[in-house]
């Protein structure tokens, strides 16, 4: 495994200056007056949220709207929804990495930042809809195997290890400025040193470490895809009408990406607008984006389509009653919201030249967001709904703990990613730098891959 | 399929008396008339026109009517409300539901009175089919021999192990962290 030595040097301004740049979040006082004050309000709402929790641990399920007719609700739509949106992270980064596409350089960390954050806050939401989360350990204790809930568990586990692998490892060198830029104070000084793992540039740690995300990239991906499809067998393992699909591995992988890049749009352009972060994040990283959200939009739409249409074709018994609640009855204001302003209006904006500007790729992302958040509610609730007795149709109303609750978590998302940013880059300096590096230097050798490293080290090393 | 018209005057209570003199308060009696398919399938929804009316014939408006069906739930025999509807105008209602049982059906229109009239109610039945399915999909699993649990383990296994090595070489990367070289820039990807 051969290594390239640099001997060009990026422009020195250049690199102070994004050096600046993504040093000052984590400077101190970085946040303002009106950061702080955001904070504070972000904090009140999960403080809120983890209120109501321990009035439902306090009072058992009843206070939610749940019952015994439609026993998944707010809970494990938000589950979806912020497991979906953790995809961006990988199959951003990891792929984007693994294709060689440079542009991604600047947005790569707050890629995986959202996956690290949003699968915590995921994972969270299974352990609120637990009546009983006192008796969480026995899914490890008692495993059944053969049960899609033990998959869940076992792939959103090894999901958010490798997510948390595949952040830090490309973080490592920006640790290591900031140890060295005496950022901080002693704590913070103290961590950055611990996680630098006495970082200095050398050319065994640049081979290892190119080595150990390349690695990461590639295994990231499959465990990505495992995840959402595990998630979706959740529901398409049953006979459920409305779940009972042959492609609902797919149709939620696509649905995740599609969510995730809207979610990366959304956040870049936060982090862009309050860290003047604008000659970095450019718009040419907004109109890539878009090209693939709306390509992952079509796909989406694709999937919706032939979805609906071989099951409205069939017409089953149970088939017939679920499409009919969805397209005219009670839940058609949510699916058609869904379908029109989460789906087509995003596609459109995505499409035509005119709105292909930042401020409309991020109202598509808004759009897209809230769309893939009402999808998740019509997957979910009207298929619980559905009576499988002679019975009248189920009904659920979230009362006020599910929506604060529901709201603690999308607060939580924010605040993390907030205090993830106060302490860390949200560039990767590194790898910008080494992007303009092989800008500058035209009369470079081709530049190792990840991908091949990774390849080197899975199939060893060529003789 | 052959339409049932079920006229009844099962329960209707009458405070009233019958086409006499009403006493003070008394409460006018009221005549349901349901029409609907007497034969349907399991699960389809079937559609129950009802309508009432009072002694003279004219359309009582605004009556809330319930469909109640004898159900069985966890081998405790109960009656279920499964539709409710209010009478329009012309004193017409459709009461919508979808039989989850198979056979024979007796339901029930009810109306329990308000606004001066009586309660009453009518009965109707179905005979409910199973619907055609060319096989009954019966959840047994994977039945393949080599088909064990266990080996759901394997790429979660793999996967972890890549990770070990991937700790590994951050272990590597502090080691020569330790031997600190020349600080050349190097390009990784």
């Amino acid at each position: 495994m051969s290594v390239q030595i640099a001997t060009g040097a990026p422009d020195g301004d250049r690199l102070e200056h994004l050096l600046e740049r993504s040093k000052a979040p984590v400077q101190p006082g970085a946040w303002g007056i009106r950061g702080r004050l955001l904070v504070a309000a972000l904090a009140a709402v999960v403080i809120w949220g983890i209120l109501a929790w321990v009035w439902q641990l306090k009072h058992g399920l009843a206070v939610t709207g749940l019952n015994d007719r439609v026993s998944w609700g707010f809970y494990l739509t938000n589950f979806v929804f912020f497991i979906g949106i953790s995809h961006a992270g990988t199959l951003v980064s990891a792929i984007l990495r693994l294709s060689h596409a440079e542009w991604r350089r600047p947005i790569t960390r707050l890629a995986e930042m959202i996956t690290v954050v949003a699968l915590v806050v995921g994972a969270g939401m299974v352990v609120v809809d637990m009546g009983r989360p006192d008796r969480l350990q026995y899914v490890i204790m008692y495993p059944h195997l053969r049960s899609p809930i033990l998959w869940d568990v076992l792939s959103i586990g090894t999901y958010i290890a490798g997510s948390l692998l595949y952040l830090y490892l490309p973080l490592v060198p920006d640790l290591a400025i900031l140890r060295d830029g005496h950022v901080g104070g002693r704590i913070r000084q103290r961590l950055y040193s611990v996680l630098a793992l006495r970082w200095h540039g050398g050319p065994e740690q640049r081979r290892l470490i190119g080595r150990a995300i390349g690695i990461m990239a590639v295994v990231i991906v499959p465990v990505a895809i495992s995840v959402h499809t595990v998630v979706s067998w959740i529901f398409g393992m049953t006979l459920r009408s409305g779940w009972n699909s042959t492609i609902f591995g797919p149709y939620f992988v696509v649905g995740a990406i599609f969510s995730g890049i809207a979610g990366i749009i959304v956040v870049m352009a936060i982090f862009r607008r309050v860290y003047h972060l604008e000659e970095f994040i450019t718009e040419k990283h907004f109109r890539y984006l878009a090209s693939l959200l709306l390509v992952l939009g079509l796909l989406y739409a694709y999937f919706t389509l032939s979805e609906y249409a071989t099951v409205g074709y069939k017409m089953q018994v149970g088939d017939a009653s679920l499409l009919s609640a969805l397209l005219t009855g009670r839940y058609a204001p949510y699916f058609w919201t869904f379908a029109i302003l989460g789906m087509v209006v995003p596609i459109v904006l995505l499409a035509l030249p005119r709105t292909r500007t930042i401020r409309w790729i991020v109202t598509a992302a808004v759009l897209v967001n809230l769309g893939m958040w009402l999808k998740r509610f019509v997957i979910v609730i009207p298929s619980m709904a559905l009576p499988l007795m002679p019975y009248e149709w189920g009904t659920y109303r979230p009362t006020w703990v599910e929506w604060s609750i529901t709201a603690a978590g999308f607060a939580g998302f924010a605040l993390v990613f907030m205090i993830f940013a106060r302490i860390f880059p949200v560039i990767s300096v590194w790898e910008v730098e080494e992007g303009w590096e092989a800008e500058d230097a035209e009369s470079f050798a081709p530049v190792e891959a990840p991908l091949a490293a990774g390849a080197t080290i899975l199939v060893g090393e060529p003789s | 399929m052959r339409r049932l018209l079920a006229t009844a005057a099962l329960g209707t209570i009458a405070f009233l008396a019958i086409g006499g003199s009403a006493p003070a308060g008394a409460k006018t009696r009221t005549t349901i008339t349901v029409r609907s398919d007497s034969v349907t399938v399991n699960g389809a929804p079937v559609d129950v026109s009802v309508k009432v009316t009072d002694p003279e014939g004219r359309p009582v408006s605004g009556a809330l009517l319930r469909l109640i069906v004898p159900a069985e739930f966890m081998g405790e025999a109960r009656d279920e409300i499964v539709g409710e509807a209010t009478t329009d105008d012309a004193g017409e209602a459709v009461l919508r539901f979808a039989p989850a049982q198979i056979g024979r059906i007796e339901a029930t229109v009810a109306f329990w009175g308000a606004h001066g009239y009586a309660p009453s109610s009518a009965t109707v039945a179905f005979d409910v089919k199973r619907p055609a399915t060319a096989y009954e999909a019966v959840p047994v699993g994977l039945q393949a021999r080599w088909a064990r649990s266990y080996l759901i383990l394997v790429p979660v296994v793999s996967v972890w192990i890549t990770y070990a090595l991937v700790l590994w070489l951050t272990v590597r990367i502090r080691r020569a962290g330790a031997h600190r070289t020349s600080s050349k820039k190097v390009v990784t990807s």
